[in-house]
């Protein structure tokens, strides 16, 4: 009867796993996803791709686009240039910040602030997919036939006020991140697709200090 | 020291009032409501300056169907400051807002800020006066004062301004206004009490390919 009823339980639990994500299957070995993760990150030295960013606003039913570049050098280097709606670029450089906003050049350190470090934290590992390793974060793992799904729920309090959940979507051909979706606590979405991925091409660390 | 503590007494005492000689005059009060702005579908490059902190990000103005006006501040990465709307009858909900802007002050400058610049409230019977060769058609929202303020032909709104019966708190520019669509291209507020602005330039929007 006790057998019966674990069964039936699992059954659901199961069942429930499966029809979040329709198509994905969770993961039961993550620490061998981990492991081939590890291996094909410290192949990676450099990335560069294309990117869009869709804000989807629920309650208008409307969105808002951004499309721009992005680049990544190991281990801890990652810019995104905004091209539209307007010129703006991000740089996080180990623990220090830069953003240019127009003319505006802002450097800060991300040391003395919990919640920019811990965003520091979730960009570098959603650049390389080290997800499994953020702290701030408890990850279940999915996967079909291409691709693992990694969602990433928050821990912390200064995660939790930003995001009610956050997905990344890995490519199983190359561990190379293909999608980042930022679920916030209103219902409103923010989804990054990125395209034209090279790795392992020269980037000038120039681009990495003075944007 | 003293001397310019007496000296500071002595300007903060005769402060101008900002709305002296204002002289009723009879003219045509829809005149105003041609420079009401219709938007549709907007976004906006934001830079806001609050006491020394600068926001950056886009400011979504969408009018829904059912006539409300919904306003959205995202930074760039996509993430919400607030999503505030005004109803057809000019009543204000907050649908969300950042904690660190979640303050009943703040809330109620931003939602008298963007009153004045979505000509709020326009509609109802105004009084208007001449100083200077402008026209100023006014009304009042409890103990606030609402100014819009054209040439004397009422040909073109030279600015906004909100304040008391005595003092400017407010004023506020459309600029470069595209007259065609009634959408101005830029549009600034300043506070005249404490160092707070906020400038909207429009940007292209791209509805998803």
């Amino acid at each position: 009867m006790h057998r019966l009823f674990l069964f039936l339980g699992f059954m659901v639990f199961s069942f429930i796993a499966a029809a979040q994500y329709p198509g994905y299957k969770a993961v039961s070995n993550t620490n061998a996803f981990g492991e081939r993760f590890a291996i094909a990150a410290s192949k990676i030295k450099t990335i560069s791709s294309d990117f869009k960013q869709i804000k989807n606003l629920s309650l208008l039913k409307d969105n808002i686009t951004s499309k721009g570049k992005f680049y990544y050098k190991n281990p801890q280097q990652v810019r995104m240039d905004y091209l539209s709606p307007y010129n703006y670029t991000v740089v996080i450089n180990g623990s220090k910040v830069i953003i240019k906003d127009g003319g505006k050049t802002n450097s800060m350190s991300a040391k003395s602030n919990k919640m920019f470090q811990q965003i520091n934290q979730l960009m570098l590992d959603c650049a390389k997919g080290s997800i499994l390793n953020n702290k701030s974060f408890t990850t279940l793992l999915f996967e079909n036939t291409e691709t693992f799904l990694a969602e990433m729920k928050p821990l912390t309090k200064e995660m939790k006020n930003l995001f009610s959940k956050v997905m990344v979507t890995i490519n199983k051909s190359n561990f190379l991140v293909a999608k980042i979706q930022m679920d916030e606590l209103n219902g409103d979405k923010t989804t990054i697709t990125y395209s034209n991925q090279a790795i392992n091409t020269t980037i000038n660390d120039a681009l990495f200090t003075a944007p | 020291m003293r001397y310019l503590l007496l000296l500071s007494i002595f300007f903060i005492g005769c402060a101008p009032n900002a709305y002296k000689n204002l002289i009723p005059v009879n003219v045509n009060k829809d005149g105003i409501l041609r420079f009401k702005p219709e938007w549709k579908r907007t976004l906006y490059k934001a830079e806001i300056d609050v006491v020394g902190n600068h926001l950056s990000g886009i400011i979504f103005i969408k009018k829904m169907e059912d006539s409300t006006t919904r306003i959205v501040f995202t930074n760039q990465a996509g993430l919400s400051f607030f999503d505030f709307e005004f109803d057809k009858n000019s009543k204000f909900k907050v649908y969300s807002i950042i904690d660190k802007m979640n303050k009943k002050a703040v809330i109620q400058t931003l939602q008298k800020d963007f009153s004045l610049i979505l000509f709020n409230q326009v509609e109802q019977p105004l009084k208007t006066f001449e100083k200077n060769n402008e026209l100023f058609y006014s009304f009042e929202n409890n103990k606030d004062r609402y100014y819009y303020i054209t040439d004397k032909s009422c040909t073109q709104l030279i600015r906004m301004e909100r304040g008391s019966k005595t003092k400017k708190i407010v004023t506020a520019y459309f600029e470069k206004p595209n007259t065609n669509d009634k959408i101005p291209e830029t549009i600034s507020i300043k506070h005249s009490n404490f160092n707070f602005t906020i400038l909207l330039t429009q940007i292209a929007d791209y509805v998803d390919e």
